[in-house]
């Protein structure tokens, strides 16, 4: 390799690399590529992958442009109707070419389809036939294994899915698309992706049916709209509260993102997923209204992540924590439960806890590892009730993540380097303020501590601390010391605590406490040796709380768990977790 | 209780790896940052990087940069393993929108480097595997090429055009489409 930066080339670069900027370039000048060089030209005979964007078939013409200069611009064009059907016919003409042109040596794999017109007010039009319809059915699509189809300006257009090639079908992504039902079978769509879109239930039902391999479903600010589903069963209105009742069967990984908040305002619908192979679900959505989402879920999940939002306007005759609790309830059978709430963390504080702890002592019976990201109010006792009850509902986990903030989220974005400072320096003089050296060597001022203990949870017994609970990590917590403290202490089979709490000058402080606090507690004096205190430097250029997995517990380090707390990124991170899971439960079924 | 303290040195070293540029430079990295390539990662399961990894592709000034990128991203892992494509895995990801503005930031500013450092960049997120940052460096390149005629990309690129005209009379009429 000769030194770098000496003059390296464009062809330098590998023929597979050449392809994938070729493939980010739109088909047009695709093409025009093919006239660089020899090299060239044969890479893009062969990349078997076509990226039309409408934007650049469409040349305005002179008049047009003079006229738009004098108008301005706007939806009373007088060419109106002629310029968007100018705009369409050469984009159908065009694509029809390329299609032909991209599919003479190698067969198209991937087509990513991008349609942008510039005369939006006339998108409206139901134009499937005559726009999507034509490309995608065009013969030299028909081996397509991944579709990507976007429409521009969030103007839902009509899909037939009578339309879609279907044999090789693989991955479908749609942006801005309403579907319409329609025929066709899909024997090797494993993966459907729907944003901004809308669907009748029938229509996706369809899909599905017609999709036996389909495993991953991700839903993104997409609803169901009722007046395809009355149009197409002309079925009357029903009369109150309405259900939809859709079965994905080979379904085993279900995002449902922003969705409920695009629900009709009509609030009575109702959605009923049953998904028998569910294993993953990220949701994300208004608390306020989980329950217009029913989740029919199969006793096997593994992963479950939750982000909870308010909604201020929704209607609210359910009180948040009984429709939290309720919504968290169907979830139970998780292995590994996220929740991150955007709210106060009192808001689903259960209203009578002695009564919730008895019913949900096996809520998350499986649940091996909760992830709390939440933010709470100062001094308040409904957070630890909060604390509880998770705990209490959780009677086997193992790995437990907090990262509890103080105030509102969009305080979060500006203003979390000087709040971390600030809750670091409290605890710093804290512990300057209330013990004094001696004592803490001897170990035996552990009382002056008693008085911040948390009442709520230290009254009561949590049999996940009994025999499960291995590894606490506590990030930016709202009171690290009597948190860490309190698990220290409770925790009997603790193998590590984890606290980022902002600064290094903790360590020496909190180092001493922990092993004070695990030797005092004589209940279990022999595992006293096995806490190891990773205390994490708050990375103050970066301005947040670190998310990567580098507190966790290395290779060959001798610790128990397999399970890397990491934030799930990505699918595969959570494939990766979910084999690491499996795998475990298969070496220890007495788990 | 040495041991707790002995404990916490040995994690925290074990999380470490050693990546040695083609100049024999010796770069330290923690797994999480190293693990965004894939080779490296592959690398870690297979246990072989006791003693460092040697890269005979990449050079220090190279590495240097892969390093800095890899480090802002290993903490917003998403899109790396993804598609370029704007939805699908992005979705998966915590939306943190200030990091995520950051990082765009980061990212803008890291493409401001010469051509042949570019394709530097490319080479090495190719063989390491980087996804997030070869879909970056590629769309860079992409992006330059748009608009342009061939002859206008060939004096960029300094590509020879080894066309004969018969050839380049046949490529026009196969394209004809994409000039009209």
């Amino acid at each position: 390799m000769a030194t770098a930066g000496a003059g390296r080339l464009l062809s330098d670069l590998p023929d597979d690399v050449l392809r994938r900027i070729l493939f980010l370039v739109p088909g047009k000048e695709a093409a025009s590529a093919a006239l660089l060089s020899r090299r060239w030209r044969s890479l893009w005979r062969t990349s078997g992958a076509v990226y039309l964007d409408s934007r650049s078939f469409y040349r305005r013409s002179t008049s047009q442009e003079q006229a738009e200069q004098s108008l301005g611009w706007g939806y009373d064009l007088p060419w109106g109707w002629d310029h968007w059907e100018s705009e369409r016919e050469s984009f159908i003409h065009g694509a029809e070419k390329a299609l032909a042109a991209a599919a003479a040596a190698v067969p198209i794999k991937r087509l990513t389809l991008v349609f942008k017109f510039e005369t939006p007010g006339l998108l409206e039009l139901d134009t499937d036939q005559h726009l999507i319809g034509p490309v995608v059915s065009n013969p030299a699509a028909r081996r397509v294994e991944e579709l990507h189809v976007e429409v521009g300006y969030c103007i839902r257009r009509p899909l037939g899915f009578g339309s879609l090639p279907s044999e090789a079908l693989r991955v479908l992504r749609l942006v801005s698309c309403r579907l319409l039902a329609g025929g066709g079978a899909f024997p090797s769509l494993a993966e459907l992706h729907l944003r901004d879109c809308t669907f009748s239930g029938v229509g996706l039902q369809g899909i599905a049916d017609a999709a036996p391999q389909l495993a991953t479903l991700h839903l993104e600010s997409s609803y169901l709209s009722d007046a395809h589903e009355a149009a197409v069963l002309h079925t009357p209105p029903v009369q109150g509260p309405r259900s939809h009742r859709l079965v994905f069967p080979a379904v085993t990984a279900l995002m449902f993102v922003d969705c409920s908040n695009s629900f009709p305002r009509d609030d009575d619908a109702v959605l009923e997923l049953d998904v028998p192979r569910l294993q993953s679900l990220k949701y994300k959505g208004a608390v306020q209204r989980t329950d217009q989402l029913s989740l029919k879920t199969p006793s096997g999940m593994i992963h479950v992540d939750l982000h909870l939002v308010e909604d201020y306007n929704a209607r609210g005759n359910v009180s948040v924590p009984i429709l939290f609790w309720q919504f968290i309830k169907n979830l139970s059978t998780t292995m590994i439960l996220k929740v991150k709430l955007d709210f106060s963390m009192d808001r689903v504080a259960p209203e009578n806890q002695d009564e919730l702890v008895c019913k949900r002592d096996k809520l998350f019976h499986n649940l091996e590892r909760l992830e709390l990201d939440a933010q709470y109010s100062p001094a308040s006792e409904a957070t630890f009730v909060v604390l509880a009850t998770l705990l209490h509902s959780c009677p086997v986990v193992r790995d437990l993540r907090l990262e509890l903030s103080k105030g509102i989220s969009w305080m979060r974005y500006f203003s979390i380097d000087q709040e971390a400072r600030a809750d670091f320096d409290n605890s710093v003089n804290r512990f300057r303020h209330r013990r004094s050296p001696t004592i803490l060597l001897g170990g035996q001022g552990d009382h002056n501590y008693e008085t911040f203990d948390m009442p709520v949870l230290s009254k009561q017994s949590f049999s996940c601390l009994q025999s499960c609970l291995r590894r606490v990590s506590l990030h930016f917590c709202m009171e690290p010391v009597q948190l860490a403290k309190f698990f220290a202490k409770e925790a009997m089979v603790l193998e590590e605590l984890n606290i980022n709490d902002g600064s290094q000058k903790m360590r020496e402080h909190l180092n001493n406490s922990v092993r004070i606090w695990t030797a005092n507690s004589a209940k279990k004096k022999d595992l006293a040796n096995n806490v190891v205190l990773a205390l994490e430097a708050w990375n103050v250029e970066r301005g947040r709380v670190p998310r990567s997995g580098n507190f966790v517990p290395k290779r060959g380090t001798g610790t128990a768990g397999n399970v890397v707390p990491k934030p799930y990124g990505t699918c595969s991170d959570v494939v990766r977790d979910m084999e690491t899971v499996r795998r475990r439960s298969r070496s220890k079924p007495g788990l | 209780m040495a041991s707790a303290g002995s404990g916490d040195e040995k994690a925290a070293a074990a999380a470490m790896i050693t990546l040695i540029s083609s100049d024999n430079e010796k770069f330290e990295v923690t797994e999480a940052t190293a693990t965004l390539s894939q080779t490296i990662r592959h690398m870690i399961e297979d246990g072989c990087t006791d003693g460092g990894v040697p890269l005979p592709n990449v050079t220090s000034k190279i590495l240097a940069r892969v390093i800095e990128y890899c480090k802002k991203h290993a903490t917003a892992a998403a899109g790396e393993e993804g598609s370029s494509s704007s939805f699908s895995d992005a979705a998966f990801l915590e939306v943190d929108r200030a990091f995520l503005e950051e990082l765009e930031e980061f990212d803008d500013a890291f493409l401001e480097v010469d051509r042949a450092t570019l394709f530097d960049l490319i080479l090495a997120a190719n063989y390491l595997d980087i996804k997030g940052l070869l879909n970056l460096t590629c769309q860079k390149v992409a992006d330059s090429v748009k608009g342009k005629t061939p002859e206008q990309i060939r004096e960029m690129y300094n590509i020879v055009n080894d066309l004969t005209p018969e050839e380049e009379a046949e490529i026009r009429r196969e394209t004809q489409w994409a000039f009209e």
